[in-house]
């Protein structure tokens, strides 16, 4: 299958595996780019630059298909070291970088000059234009269904997609809700050029985390996701669990006056515990409503492959079946 | 086109209008009739007199198949089976309610039943009583609401996995890209609320029509999630702005001057109803041209997607 994004980051497969904490690690990134999709690396999960470099040259040695990583703009009071990460981006030899999180205008001279083609994540159409007009080369449209950020618009993809069809000119992939071949022809027939997946890739062999997160998202409904933090305008999709209820809890409770500090217990510094440990009420952490639509946990290989064969089946017999009607 | 849906509803396109109360009546379900896919007579009304006259015009109107729907949670009168059957009606749908109340009645008369569900459990449980197939609602859709709000990008696959009986999508939809999308995802037919409302033949006021054509995607609330009987998705008012930050303890008294709204044209009288698609509806068109307009755009998606 070829579309605007295979064409634009050298891929076979018009599937993006995205930035996520704790999982994007070389080995994702490796598995997802050998079977023929976008794996990518999650830059700010590097303690520093020179970690980042590192985890870049460990992806390299596993692959030798393009990869990308994410760079999350997150506004904090200690920034990360962004010029660092950006020079071992170019220096590695990246060829494209998943942005996210506030306007990536800063970092698209430099990566632009080295060749590298970027890819923003948007979960509204107003910023996927913006993004459009600064120079980005393609975007990711999140809708509500997503884990991690969704925005605060609350637009599932049945709306939001058709809607960045209408508006956009450059490539855009779907994000949120896509799990397999159906997701993937649903995308493609609304106007996208792909699909991106998080919380899908995150249960597959590879995926460098506990079984606990993989076995919990195989265990989920569709209705086990929560929406935190939305009192500070911070909304993030997670799948509950103790500490979530609590948070919820803690959120009630406060009302208006909520602070960050209130519910920093939950939030900050858990990824390492629940990813790596398998401490799974240990804090709320990112997962997609798809959650409820996942059920194995295949290689990438096995995945990507049946995706597409899935599509191929529904494009040319189902929906084909209509044309020949 | 020929699916399951098209071939048990014996209708020509695989699309349904959906059952508004006050506005799914004859002139708007014969409209969708005539065009080729299914009007739906609304029951949620309990005006049961004026339905029986609808129904009687339907047939004065269209030679055509349509169906009613039961809005189980606004049924007054307990004989509404046997009103049904009296109409002669051979489609229905329920919905707002337990799958079993009124399926085997409806079925034992000789009716080809539909529920309307908004998760996987729902789903599961109408199949168990019986029902010949299903309307999938995502959360995108208007109008009274389960308060999971599951997207339907996630809720078809996964409910289509676990039945057999067709499925209609709902919520989100009214054009070919997203048919072809609700088809991707395992639909056979897809229903129409927001777009039919905002339909020429509608008749509710051209205010309400207007404020669809000029909603943004995000200017519609979602209200009462947390309070007393079902959610709803509305448009953006000054009432629903406020109900947003001041839940009401009873919210069918906002609808109390509905029709005030509906057909007066005073858009804060009460709340209306819409899906987020509303920011996708740019125009007020004929139901034949929107039907016309779906089908050759579903032609025209399938066709460019099958040459990537």
């Amino acid at each position: 299958m070829k579309t605007r994004i295979t064409e634009m980051f050298g891929i076979q497969h018009p599937i993006i595996q995205g930035g996520m904490h704790y999982v994007g690690f070389a080995e994702m990134a490796a598995a997802v780019s050998n079977a023929g999709g976008l794996g990518i690396i999650t830059g700010l999960t590097q303690k520093s630059a020179a970690d980042l470099a590192n985890e870049i040259a460990k992806c390299k040695d596993m692959t030798d298909k393009p990869f990308g990583v994410n760079l999350t703009f997150l506004p904090v009071v200690n920034a990360p070291d962004y010029a660092g990460m950006v020079k071992a981006i170019i220096d590695g030899g990246v060829k494209v970088v998943e942005t996210a999180g506030n306007n990536p205008v800063q970092v698209l001279p430099p990566l632009h000059e080295a060749g590298i083609k970027v890819i923003h994540k948007c979960t509204s159409v107003r910023h996927a234009l913006k993004a459009q007009s600064i120079g980005c080369d393609a975007v990711s449209v999140d809708g509500f269904e997503c884990g991690g950020h969704p925005g605060e618009d609350d637009i599932p993809n049945m709306i939001l997609l058709p809607r960045a069809a209408d508006e956009l000119d450059i490539p855009f992939v779907s994000s949120g809700g896509q799990a397999d071949g159906r997701s993937l022809v649903a995308s493609l027939a609304m106007g996208a050029d792909g699909m991106n997946m998080g919380t899908r890739f995150i249960a597959t062999k590879e995926a460098p985390v506990h079984q606990n997160v993989k076995d919990a998202i195989v265990a989920a409904s569709e209705l086990d996701t929560r929406l935190v933090m939305r009192p500070l305008r911070n909304t993030e999709r997670v799948m509950n669990n103790a500490a979530v209820e609590r948070l919820l809890e803690i959120e009630k409770e406060k009302g208006a006056d909520l602070q960050f500090t209130d519910v920093i217990e939950q939030v900050a510094g858990v990824y390492p515990k629940i990813m790596m440990e398998g401490t799974m009420d240990a804090g709320a952490w990112s997962c997609g409503m798809v959650a409820g639509l996942i059920n194995d946990i295949p290689t990438c290989q096995e995945l990507i492959d049946g995706i597409m064969a899935e599509a191929e089946t529904i494009i040319n017999q189902r929906l084909g079946g209509f044309l020949a009607a | 086109m020929k699916t399951r849906i098209t071939q048990m509803l014996g209708v020509e396109y695989p699309i349904v209008q959906a059952p508004m109360g006050w506005i799914a009546r004859s002139a708007l379900a014969s409209a969708m009739s005539n065009a080729g896919g299914l009007g739906i007579i609304e029951t949620s009304s309990g005006e049961l007199d004026t339905i029986r006259d609808e129904i009687a015009n339907m047939r004065k109107l269209t030679d055509k198949p349509f169906g009613v729907n039961i809005a189980q949670a606004f049924v007054r009168d307990p004989s509404i089976v046997d009103f049904i059957v009296d109409q002669g009606v051979k489609f229905a749908t329920t919905s707002a309610g337990d799958p079993n109340r009124y399926c085997g009645p409806l079925k034992e008369a000789g009716l080809t039943v539909f529920h309307v569900v908004p998760n996987l459990a729902g789903a599961i449980k109408a199949i168990k009583a019986g029902v010949d197939g299903l309307v999938v609602e995502g959360g995108e859709g208007g109008g009274f609401k389960n308060k999971d709000e599951v997207a339907l990008m996630v809720l078809l696959p996964l409910i289509r996995e676990k039945v057999d009986v067709p499925i209609i999508a709902a919520g989100g939809i009214m054009c070919g890209r997203t048919m072809a999308a609700a088809f991707a995802l395992g639909a056979e037919g897809v229903q129409m609320g927001t777009r039919m409302v905002s339909a020429a033949e509608s008749p509710v006021h051209d205010n309400w029509k207007q404020s669809i054509i000029d909603a943004k995607e995000t200017d519609t609330v979602f209200l009462n999630r947390h309070g007393q009987g079902p959610a709803l998705r509305a448009l953006k008012t000054e009432r629903t702005n406020r109900l947003e930050t001041q839940p009401s303890e009873n919210i069918f008294g906002e609808m109390a001057n509905a029709l005030d709204l509906y057909f007066g044209g005073d858009m804060e009288a009460a709340i209306a109803l819409s899906g987020q698609v509303a920011g996708r509806i740019d125009s007020v068109k004929p139901v034949k041209q929107i039907v016309d307009e779906i089908m050759d755009e579903f032609h025209a998606v399938a066709k460019a997607i099958s040459t990537l």
